[in-house]
């Protein structure tokens, strides 16, 4: 019996021209979401590989350890096509720079500009969330209240089958003939990805795959119950179909909207300026010790800093400048990390009331169902902040880790952290002392002479370039991004309350159905 | 025409559909009021510390070479009508920072206002979103059966067998929907204003009632425009259930959909790359380089003296050429940025929502517009700055006048309140008008095509059945 039922709504339901058609074209727009979402992907990945390689040219091309800044890639994830949340979509990075640690990776390439900025974008999810949502209101709004104005409610409930079996049929019917068209798109939008060969699931991307398609059926499921319910407890549709409607705007819409707009003025946010000020001063301080430091080391002549100095490198230089430069380099490098650290924790300041405001969003999502199965739908693909804060904390880890690598080598306060002169090599000027302030002169015959030596031997150098020794350069250790387990923790609070209001609203429509009344 | 139009102002006027949309659109202007009180108070104390910290950096000034080797930091304003419409303000540059120096780079923006771009995805609720989203939504609401309701209940085919042309029929009904629903537009942006007033954030005075008024006028097209759209599927359907899911699914497509996929087609059509900057610092280093083998670098001011710092000069005119040059990578990048902004625009004014949107910014002078005229009252600004050095360096006959090298140019002591003062002043009518052009025309076209729509489906619309 109750397969005859379940039978039945599933084919006036998929049968109806305005249903079916509704249906047809949501499925369409998912798949075209897909569609334009893996071409984004690819032309990212493009990106995200010229740069990587770019980074791996310099890296292969540094001959002093000035030169050096390791960055940490990230790739982009192949589950932000169907669910985008913060990500730019074009991978990330992390820079293990002197002065700089950042509160979450950085895009790769800052490839849109402050105009794109702007514009919203959309993915697998928003279809989901708006669309087929409203299409899981359209069939559940009038299942029970339509039929009683219809009166066909009393003729069905004349037969010998239960009123509860009756209502699971309509349950059961209506939930697949929804499902039904979302494994389809589902199925159909994850060919498309696979047809890019730039897309390469991993085993743990399929799992957290199939939990994105049980978290969308959930979904689906919860909007079309609570219609359902809402339908049980209205005696008419249009009555029904106002209060649906509205929910869905408010809920939808609204919350998407309001709730950022006000995170923002929930949280004290101290101004940007306030920490660009503080580094400010920061640098100033900086540059004080140095210069004290340089008061009591006194720095050698100009003339013994002639010769190359670009990229980072210091070439030709007079043995005397170079031993300057080495000591101030080990005083001045701890300080500058030191400076770094403070740097940071300042930043941090600034910019975790702001974090704090974002994931007020994430955590306010729980007060409408579609913002909660998007915000669910990120934690799986790992792109929400928070997943960003959890990987830029291992990646300062693997900064850390670099420095002490560094120190640990000795390179801090040795020449060879600025210059890959050989250490018998011939300088621009070898004896500065002797010359009168004349032949110094830029323009005089001897220092165009000596220019003309510095030329020739650049050209020399340039065909054997000796690089450094980075087989033992430290990885990171553990887990840079969350595991599995690690995103289904975040995701317990969302969780629960999909599935309890998904049970109440079963729940609702069963028990009120037992006594609703049919009579026109 | 008239008496059908009354009747349907009263039939609304009781119908719960009508009070509940009121509630919700009530509800969404007062969320608007709250936030911009809040919004409004920090910009404003947040403009004044940075407009202090300018006016500081200036006040320290003491002699004219300082002037040259720093960088200045011009602020783009609030027009004030961001509540209405936020033109870019929360996303797009506001900061321009300029600099005099010889080989030092001229030009680079961003933001020095606090930016959330962890919640970046999000738009603020102002007037226009909630006229292009809720207001529109609410159209649909209210009139998906506005044909086929009165067919199905069999009162279409009674009314229209009085003397009453069926235009008439319908340009009563639709008009006083229209009047319904600006009414409540009006009633909640008055709410909304009340709260903004009370908290004492905004002034109203006449400027700011006639970019209320503009806005309401760009508002009841677009209006007019889902109204008419909504009547013309009602009568071609004939069926409210399937007037209903064909209006929410264009709705959906036209607000939601449309809107964001122009960011990929942007992204996808025009390829912007950021090495610009990267070049332009690259270009200055490479000149500088070659210029010290060939001899020409900066020295000491008691040995430049000697030939009139002969080098120093030929530094100076070979970074103008190094300038120049930057500028024009510079300008290239700002034109392509802008060339992919406007792709993805292209995409939005398909949507009615974005063609009004745009129509309503270009009026109120805000938008994309508003950031490339600060763009270029910043670098007017800079070249005021230079002819400002250049005449006070030119008066101290002890100067070397070596413009602009801060080193090289007078010493005396100056008043640096003399310096001129930028203040961004707002967009002009004709440039308002200009960016408007196309998404005013284009919302224009689309009413009339809707119109044509409703009044076609109308007219040939079979009413025979019914119950």
């Amino acid at each position: 019996m109750l397969a005859t039922l379940i039978r039945k709504e599933l084919l006036s339901n998929l049968l109806t021209m305005r249903l079916a058609v509704a249906l047809a074209f949501t499925v369409l727009l998912t798949v075209l979401t897909a569609f334009i979402g893996s071409l984004e992907y690819s032309h990212n990945w493009d990106r995200f590989e010229s740069e990587r390689q770019k980074y791996e040219q310099k890296i292969s091309e540094a001959t002093v350890w000035n030169q050096l800044e390791p960055i940490l890639y990230i790739p982009p994830q192949p589950l932000s096509i169907l669910s985008r949340g913060l990500s730019d979509g074009a991978g990330s990075q992390f820079q293990a720079g002197m002065h700089w640690m950042w509160v979450t990776p950085d895009a790769v390439t800052a490839a849109d500009t402050d105009l794109m900025h702007s514009l919203v974008r959309i993915d697998f999810t928003t279809i989901v969330a708006i669309l087929l949502s409203f299409l899981a209101i359209v069939l559940g709004y009038d299942a029970i209240c339509g039929e009683r104005e219809r009166g066909t409610l009393q003729l069905l409930l004349a037969n010998s089958v239960p009123r509860s079996t009756v209502v699971l049929g309509k349950l059961i019917g209506g939930l697949l003939s929804i499902w039904i068209p979302l494994a389809l798109a589902f199925v159909v939008a994850l060919l498309i990805l696979l047809a890019n060969p730039d897309v390469a699931f991993s085993s743990d991307d399929w799992l957290r795959l199939g939990l994105l398609f049980v978290i969308s059926c959930l979904f689906i499921g919860q909007v079309f119950t609570l219609s359902l319910a809402v339908s049980a407890f209205t005696r008419d549709s249009a009555t029904s179909l106002i209060i649906c409607l509205f929910f869905w705007l408010i809920a939808g819409v609204g919350v998407l909207n309001v709730a950022p707009s006000l995170a923002r003025y929930g949280v004290d946010e101290p101004p940007w300026f306030e920490f660009m000020q503080q580094n400010n001063d920061l640098w100033t301080q900086y540059n004080e010790i140095i210069d004290k430091w340089v008061e009591q080391n006194p720095r050698p002549d100009d003339v013994f800093f002639k010769g190359l100095q670009a990229e980072g490198r210091m070439r030709y230089h007079h043995p005397r400048a170079y031993e300057w430069q080495a000591r101030r380099n080990g005083f001045a490098l701890e300080k500058r990390l030191e400076a770094s650290s403070k740097r940071y924790k300042m930043l941090e300041a600034n910019q975790m009331p702001l974090a704090r405001e974002a994931l007020l969003v994430d955590e306010w999502s729980v007060l409408s169902p579609m913002v909660t199965y998007q915000v669910l739908s990120y934690r799986l693909a790992r792109t929400t902040l928070s997943d960003n804060l959890y990987l830029a904390k291992n990646a300062r880890r693997w900064r850390n880790d670099y420095y002490e690598w560094l120190r640990g080598k000795g390179v801090l306060g040795d020449r060879s952290f600025f210059t890959d002169d050989p250490l018998h090599q011939e300088p621009l000027i070898p004896d500065p002392e002797s010359l009168s302030p004349e032949e110094l002169a830029p323009d005089s015959d001897y220092m165009r002479e000596r220019m003309a030596w510095m030329k020739q031997q650049e050209e020399r150098r340039k065909t054997s370039p000796v690089g450094l020794d980075l087989t033992d350069l430290p990885k990171v250790s553990g887990n840079l991004q969350r595991d599995l387990r690690a995103s289904m923790a975040e995701m317990v609070p969302g969780l629960v309350v999909l599935l309890l209001s998904f049970g109440v609203c079963v729940l609702l429509v069963m028990t009120r159905f037992l006594t609703y009344d049919p009579g026109r | 025409m008239l008496t059908v139009f009354l009747h349907e102002i009263q039939a609304q006027m009781k119908s719960m559909r009508f009070q509940v949309s009121l509630l919700v659109l009530l509800s969404f202007f007062v969320a608007n009021g709250v936030i911009y009180s809040l919004k409004i108070d920090r910009d404003v104390a947040e403009t004044s510390r940075i407009d202090s910290e300018l006016a500081d950096q200036i006040g320290e000034l003491a002699v004219l070479g300082d002037a040259v080797g720093t960088w200045y930091r011009l602020t783009a304003r609030s027009t004030g009508t961001e509540f209405i419409t936020e033109g870019g303000f929360n996303w797009f540059a506001d900061a321009y920072w300029v600099n005099l120096q010889s080989g030092n780079k001229a030009t680079e923006y961003g933001r020095s206002r606090t930016t959330n771009h962890w919640i970046r995805r999000f738009e603020i609720v102002d007037w226009t979103l909630i006229v292009r989203i809720v207001l529109s939504f609410l159209c649909v609401v209210m009139a998906y059966d506005m044909i086929s309701g009165s067919h199905e209940q069999g009162v279409l085919r009674l009314t229209m067998a009085n003397p009453l042309s069926r235009g008439a029929y319908l340009a009563g009904r639709f008009l006083a929907q229209l009047v319904m629903l600006m009414i409540a537009a009006v009633l909640g942006a008055a709410v909304s204003l009340l709260i903004l007033v009370i908290t004492d954030v905004i002034r109203l005075d006449a400027s700011m009632a006639r970019a209320i008024v503009l806005f309401f006028i760009g508002s009841s097209f677009y209006v007019a425009a889902f109204l008419l759209l909504s009547a013309g599927v009602s009568a071609w359907t004939r069926n409210s259930a399937t007037s209903l899911v064909v209006l929410m699914l264009t709705w959906a497509v036209l607000t939601v959909v449309v809107p964001q996929t122009a960011y990929l087609y942007g992204m996808q059509t025009v390829d912007f790359d950021f090495d610009w900057n990267d070049e332009q610092w690259a270009l200055r280093n490479e000149t500088e380089n070659a210029l010290q083998q060939d001899g020409i670098s900066l020295r000491e001011l008691d040995r430049g003296i000697v030939d009139n710092f002969a080098l120093e000069r030929r530094f100076v005119r070979e970074m103008a050429d190094v300038e120049d040059q930057q500028q024009r990578i510079g300008a290239a990048a700002l034109a392509r940025e802008l060339q992919q902004y406007e792709a993805a625009r292209a995409i939005n004014l398909v949507s009615p929502g974005y063609a009004f949107q745009y129509s309503v910014e270009a009026l109120l002078g805000t938008g994309v517009a508003r950031r490339q005229d600060f763009f270029r009252q910043a670098m007017q600004h800079r070249e005021a700055m230079r002819q400002f050095v250049r005449g006070r360096d030119a008066q101290d006959p002890e100067s070397p006048h070596v413009t602009f090298l801060g080193d090289y140019m007078s010493k005396k002591a100056f008043d640096s309140a003399l310096m001129p003062h930028f203040r961004q002043t707002p967009l002009s009518m004709s440039d308002s008008v200009a960016a408007g052009l196309v998404p005013i025309v284009i919302l224009i076209l689309e009413v009339a095509l809707a119109f044509f729509f409703a009044f076609t489906a109308f007219l040939r619309m079979e009413l025979a059945g019914g119950s």
